[in-house]
């Protein structure tokens, strides 16, 4: 009996292929639906109430000259912010928007879908790319999307001007799509152009009013809510104005990052780094690396990228390369830790709890343990 | 080898932050293979797209599990026999035929080809179709065991990691099965022509 390779398979179609394809790519993008907030609805409404009472008592005695940060909204999934003489952070849930003094910009937050619309000023957004979500920035006629990343958008009623620093944007203007990448710029006038090559742009120094607006609601069309929230003027202040709200997790951040991580090849300068990333890259993809070399040149990728570029997105996914490739590998350990460090950097989200609670079931003892497992329990 | 394993692992990576090229690339790097071996399992029949398209969401699904221990290739055909094996077990093991795929390609065909020729291949078809009426009275694993090994090609031991059973227990549903047809050829010429000629 020779039956080998004698059933003709009879191909399937483009047409049918390229369907498979399509219903794929979208099934993909929206098999990771956002995470629920951890956060019970009655606390933000407490939040929501106490800013509206601070907002009260902050309008009836606001000095004349402070600088104001207002956010109209009139739906919990609209949020207009401007800013007159101060810079803010708006801290959406895997988003944080910083923006210069005199800016005004609208959020609208709707179900996997984030958009923001400037008006003019200037935004810097630390976004982390979540699949099923998509970020899009309106300036103009010009829109920008994220594709994970940490970027900078300025409008001046204009011009518009986009600068990458972390990975990657996607600029359409008249039907034109450009793809800016960590180290270029975008603007109107020069289109895409090297980072080097622009002036650098004013330094934006740390924010003193943070505004956190509710998490997206089930309902669509809520009853409009008016909110300002008044940032606490540095150089006089007042017991009636409005703090902004204090980090929960300062204690628990600093407890992470006095951890030491293991294998550090102690590298500080951004451009030395780059270039022993480069390096290492050659030991951790060469077909000739033996595995215990292997392994180590892509954990201390992941450490370089982490510290000092800042790039924690690609650091976190070389850390998972690391867990798939190097099940035994001797930095394994390390690697859990250094996940735990990276993914707690910004917040303490289901990401973050995530790597705490894998590392402490994999190393149940000891300083870090007691971290992760503290990680694990906070809410 | 090496270069093909760290580009696979560079590409699984890219899909898992969701980038919808690297889902592409991925889909159509792997489709020919997967559709072939479920073709060769199943016949040619009406669910096709359907089972290939939850063979691979399946895959998409699960991606972050492959740990880079099998070659990404022989996991996504791990996945395959899988979606194969349920469909086979959920059909109660009749596979529904693709009538399009049989006598009217074939009368088309046909009439573009001498007599001689056309006859031959109308033979191999009628062979197919009575091969695979056979195949319909096996159960699945044993099924899976024969097709996969004596139609797709592959090794014993290959077959055997696939559907997740012994070599000995693979050869064992590969022996019975090959009887079972045999036995059934020894009552029907046709098929037992298509089982002896050689390719068509």
């Amino acid at each position: 009996m020779k039956l080998n390779k004698r059933i003709q398979v009879e191909p399937l179609d483009e047409e049918r292929l390229t369907n498979i394809e399509r219903r794929l790519v979208v099934a993909v993008s929206t098999a990771r639906p956002e995470a629920p907030s951890r956060r019970p609805l009655a606390f933000v409404t407490a939040m929501l109430a106490a800013a509206v009472v601070a907002l009260v008592a902050w309008t009836l005695h606001r000095p004349a000259a402070t600088p104001t940060v207002a956010v109209d909204q009139p739906s919990p999934q609209h949020v207009a912010v401007t800013t007159e003489a101060e810079h803010s952070t708006l801290a959406l849930d895997d988003t944080t928007i910083v923006s210069d003094p005199a800016t005004k910009f609208d959020v609208t937050r709707g179900p996997g879908r984030v958009v923001i619309e400037i008006a003019h000023g200037r935004l810097d957004l630390a976004v982390q790319h979540r699949t099923g979500r998509v970020l899009v920035i309106h300036a103009g006629d010009t829109e920008i999307e994220d594709v994970g990343t940490h970027f900078s958008v300025a409008y001046d009623g204009t011009t518009v001007d986009v600068r990458v620093t972390e990975g990657e944007v996607r600029v359409t203007r008249d039907h034109h799509e450009t793809r800016v990448a960590a180290g270029s710029a975008w603007t109107t006038t020069r289109g895409l152009v090297a980072l080097a090559d622009l002036e650098p742009p004013p330094p934006m120094p740390t924010p003193v009013a943070v505004v956190t607006p509710p998490p997206a609601p089930p309902v669509t069309h809520p009853a409009p809510v008016h909110v300002a929230i008044a940032p606490h003027p540095v150089e006089s202040p007042s017991p009636h104005v409005a703090t902004a709200p204090v980090d929960p997790f300062v204690e628990l951040r600093t407890a992470i990052r006095t951890q030491p991580i293991a294998f550090d090849p102690k590298i500080d300068g951004k451009a030395d780094a780059a270039a022993e990333i480069a390096r290492l890259k050659l030991l951790a993809y060469s077909p000739t690396t033996v595995g215990d070399e292997a392994s180590a040149a892509l954990y201390r990728i992941a450490v370089l990228l982490h510290r000092p570029l800042g790039q924690d997105a690609a650091a976190l996914n070389t850390l998972e390369l690391y867990r798939r490739r190097f099940t035994s590998g001797k930095e394994r350990v390390a690697a859990m830790w250094l996940r735990v460090r990276v993914a707690c950097t910004h917040s303490i989200n289901e990401d973050c709890r995530s790597a705490a609670y894998s590392y402490q079931r994999e190393v149940p003892t000891g300083d870090a343990a007691d971290v992760a497992i503290r990680i694990t329990n906070a809410q | 080898m090496a270069a093909a394993y760290v580009e696979d692992i560079l590409l699984v990576d890219r899909c898992l932050t969701g980038e919808p090229a690297a889902t592409r690339e991925l889909f159509r790097r792997h489709r020919g293979r997967v559709h072939a071996s479920l073709y060769r399992v199943l016949g040619g029949n009406r669910d096709m797209d359907d089972l290939l398209q939850d063979a691979f969401l399946q895959v998409f699904q699960s991606l972050r599990g492959w740990r880079a221990e099998a070659s990404l290739a022989t996991w996504i055909d791990r996945v395959a026999v899988r979606v194969a094996y349920r469909y086979l077990s959920q059909r109660g093991r009749r596979v529904v035929t693709d009538p399009l795929a049989d006598d009217d390609a074939v009368a088309a065909d046909d009439s573009a080809h001498t007599a001689a020729g056309g006859a031959r291949r109308q033979l191999a078809r009628d062979g197919v179709r009575r091969l695979y009426d056979v195949l319909d009275e096996l159960g699945a694993a044993s099924r899976l065991a024969f097709t996969l090994h004596e139609i797709d090609g592959r090794p014993l031991a290959e077959v055997a990691e696939l559907v997740g059973s012994s070599v000995t227990a693979t050869k064992l549903r590969v022996w019975r099965a090959r009887k079972r047809v045999e036995t059934a050829a020894a009552a029907d010429p046709v098929l037992r022509e298509f089982l002896t000629e050689g390719a068509p």
